[in-house]
């Protein structure tokens, strides 16, 4: 009686680890800034991330909704883990895809401003792909309004100096577009400016909004970089299953594989920084 | 224009807010002020999208040039309201003091000519900060080659009158910001001396939280039939704000709650009080022992280190502030979400203030308060004096965060 007692259920040790794989992950996001950036990553592999995908994208995503001046950062991180666990990125990628979605959907401004410039920096860092950010512009730009035109404005802040480099036609199309709603005046006077602030901004290169801050964000070699094709248009799993605990029935067999893994990617790290 | 004798009507806005004033006119939108358009355009680049309530109806009569009280609580969008007027009101050709900005604290003082400053950027207006702890040299310096507004402390600026470097005949608008808080802070003398160097038509806006018998005296005495605006929240500062409070038991176990919240809540940026200097300096030690990166002020550093330490928080560079009372009034941090009275403030009237920084412009604030088993009375307290509850913290804390 006693032993049992003591003895823990499977099921009560299983929700023990969940829970504090979900309490360390949502601490290591609550910490990161730019400057402890590097010396914070290793941590984040000390938490089965194979198990703790959704905890860590749902903390990420969530974080960066609430404060979306620390969004290059939280895209820094997303770009380290999938360079070792591409699956982290995709699920992101994935899932703020679909939130954008639905705050566009929604009309949702404040959401759809915070999401686009979460997606700018996964293409940013190329944990998305340079169309996705297309895409987006696309839709933004389709039908104008003041708000999806503000919306707009402030994404191709964001993704600017990227696409510059990267798709020059591309964002040469976008200016036009942008030039052309000016002319025709359909938009209200404070976003009219704000277009015109954009062209200035791009005069300078973008030279206030980096694509990546360097050195502090620029952590992951270009030939290391694993880049999602994901479409704004494509079916979406968005796996919210992945961030309420259930029973693993192969729980040590999945810990145990975590573990190699885990040793794996933390020797590379050791051993790419000596 | 309407004067100061017309009747006070009082209208619920309905968001929390009460406005009472003998100025009926409301002015809905930037667009409706007939403002230049350099100066509309820094208003929308500065990010403001309407007016707030204090602005639809404070702007215009200023911009009238009528005398203006102004009683408001921090939060409620006053900076920017003296800030559009007095820089419309300027005339750019000419290169001299138009307007003179009396403020308690250095602190504010900065933080609004950078409010200043922003919103009259495409203007290209010139704003100098006149405050104690900087080189007399380089104020004297500035202030000849000149500016269009000056912002300071009264003493500093009376300093500058009577060496007579500012110069006074083109003061049109003298602007007292946070009256109350100024003359508790002893500076009544001062400000009735900077009075003394202005021209005698000069136009004054009086802005205040309070509106104490001194404040009172300073309007009777110096302004001529104001208008009054009156903007209230209806339960104070602490309308719109999640009151929580942990029972931490004893002092020991502060610190691992803290922890635990850290991997609870989302937490953008955190304000946490303590009550003294030690108790601010343990702290940070310690939590930059688990990998934070951690702010710390309190009232002994100098203005340029406090200054340092305020830019670093707000870009975000670091992601926690831990401070003392001293500091909690009028900083303005807007991302920040979560305020931990990680010791309960002394005084109960030191907890708006600690608590009212969250809950700016119709953001969600949450405060949450370390109870040991001692402070369980001074908590009734702070509810019985701001008749408010503070509940014990739900295990669905999150969701409000």
């Amino acid at each position: 009686m006693a032993r049992a007692k003591i003895q823990r259920t499977t099921e009560e040790r299983q929700q023990l680890t969940w829970l504090s794989l979900l309490k360390g992950l949502n601490g290591l996001v609550n910490r990161v800034t730019q400057n402890n950036i590097q010396g914070l990553l290793p941590a984040f592999f000390e938490y089965n991330l194979v198990r703790g995908k959704g905890l860590l994208v749902r903390a990420l995503m969530k974080a960066q909704l609430a404060s979306v001046g620390y969004t290059p950062v939280y895209a820094a991180v997303a770009a380290v883990i999938n360079t070792k666990l591409p699956e982290v990125g995709d699920l992101l990628v994935t899932r703020v895809v679909v939130s954008f979605r639905r705050a566009f959907q929604k009309r949702n401004k404040p959401e759809s401003t915070a999401l686009v410039r979460f997606i700018a920096h996964l293409v940013n860092q190329q944990v998305a792909h340079d169309l996705l950010a297309l895409e987006v512009i696309h839709l933004l730009l389709a039908r104008p309004t003041d708000d999806s035109v503000e919306v707009a404005v402030e994404f191709t802040k964001q993704i600017g100096q990227h696409l510059s480099e990267s798709v020059p036609n591309g964002l040469h199309m976008i200016f036009e577009q942008l030039r052309t709603l000016l002319q025709e005046g359909i938009v209200s006077e404070r976003v009219q400016y704000m277009i015109e602030d954009l062209f200035e901004i791009r005069k300078k290169d973008f030279a206030d909004f980096p694509a990546i801050i360097k050195p502090n964000l620029d952590l992951v070699e270009d030939s290391d970089r694993i880049v999602h094709e994901i479409g704004l248009d494509d079916e979406l799993d968005p796996l919210e299953r992945l961030d309420t605990f259930s029973v693993d029935r192969k729980f040590r067999q999945s810990e145990l594989m975590w573990r190699s893994i885990q040793k794996e990617i933390l020797g590379g790290v050791e051993s790419s920084s000596s | 224009a309407q004067g100061g004798e017309g009747e006070m009507t009082s209208t619920s806005l309905g968001d929390g807010l009460t406005v009472e004033s003998n100025w009926t006119e409301v002015t809905e939108t930037f667009d409706a002020m007939d403002l230049r358009e350099d100066l509309l355009r820094g208003i929308y680049s500065y990010g403001f999208e309407a007016p707030s309530a204090i602005q639809q109806r404070g702007i215009k009569p200023i911009l009238l040039g009528n005398d203006t009280i102004a009683q408001a609580q921090s939060g409620t969008g006053k900076t920017a309201t003296f800030a559009i007027s007095a820089l419309q009101k300027l005339d750019m050709d000419r290169r001299e003091t138009q307007a003179l900005i009396l403020s308690p604290t250095r602190e504010l003082a900065v933080q609004t000519q950078k409010v200043i400053l922003a919103l009259g950027d495409y203007m290209g207006a010139a704003v100098h900060c006149c405050v104690g702890g900087t080189a007399v040299r380089d104020d004297i310096r500035i202030l000849q080659e000149g500016v269009h507004i000056v912002v300071g402390t009264p003493g500093r600026i009376w300093d500058m009158l009577g060496r007579n470097a500012i110069r006074t005949e083109s003061v049109g608008l003298f602007i007292l910001d946070e009256a109350d808080e100024m003359l508790s802070r002893g500076f009544r003398d001062q400000i009735y001396e900077v009075f003394r160097f202005l021209p005698e038509k000069v136009q004054v806006a009086l802005f205040s939280a309070t509106m104490p018998l001194e404040v009172l005296e300073v309007s009777r005495r110096f302004m001529r039939d104001p208008v009054r605006i009156l903007v209230k929240r209806d339960e104070l500062t602490l309308e719109g704000i999640k009151q929580f409070y942990v029972a931490v038991e004893k002092e020991e176990w502060k610190f691992g709650t803290l922890c635990d919240l850290y991997e609870t809540l989302t937490i953008t940026q955190a304000i946490i009080y303590c009550n003294t200097r030690r108790k601010v300096d343990w702290l940070t030690e310690k939590m930059r022992s688990k990998d934070f990166t951690v702010s710390a002020m309190h009232g002994d550093m100098d203005q340029k280190e406090r200054e340092l330490i305020m830019r670093e928080f707000r870009s975000g560079s670091s992601r926690v502030l831990i401070t003392t009372d001293l500091l909690a009034r009028g900083i303005d941090v807007q991302q920040v979400s979560l305020v931990i009275n990680y010791d309960l403030p002394t005084n109960r009237e030191n907890y708006i203030h600690r608590i009212g920084r969250g809950g700016r412009f119709g953001r969600k604030g949450v405060a949450i308060n370390f109870l040991t088993a001692g402070d369980v009375r001074y908590l009734r307290d702070i509810e019985q004096f701001y008749s408010t509850q503070i509940e014990e913290m739900p295990m669905d804390v999150a969701d409000y965060v």
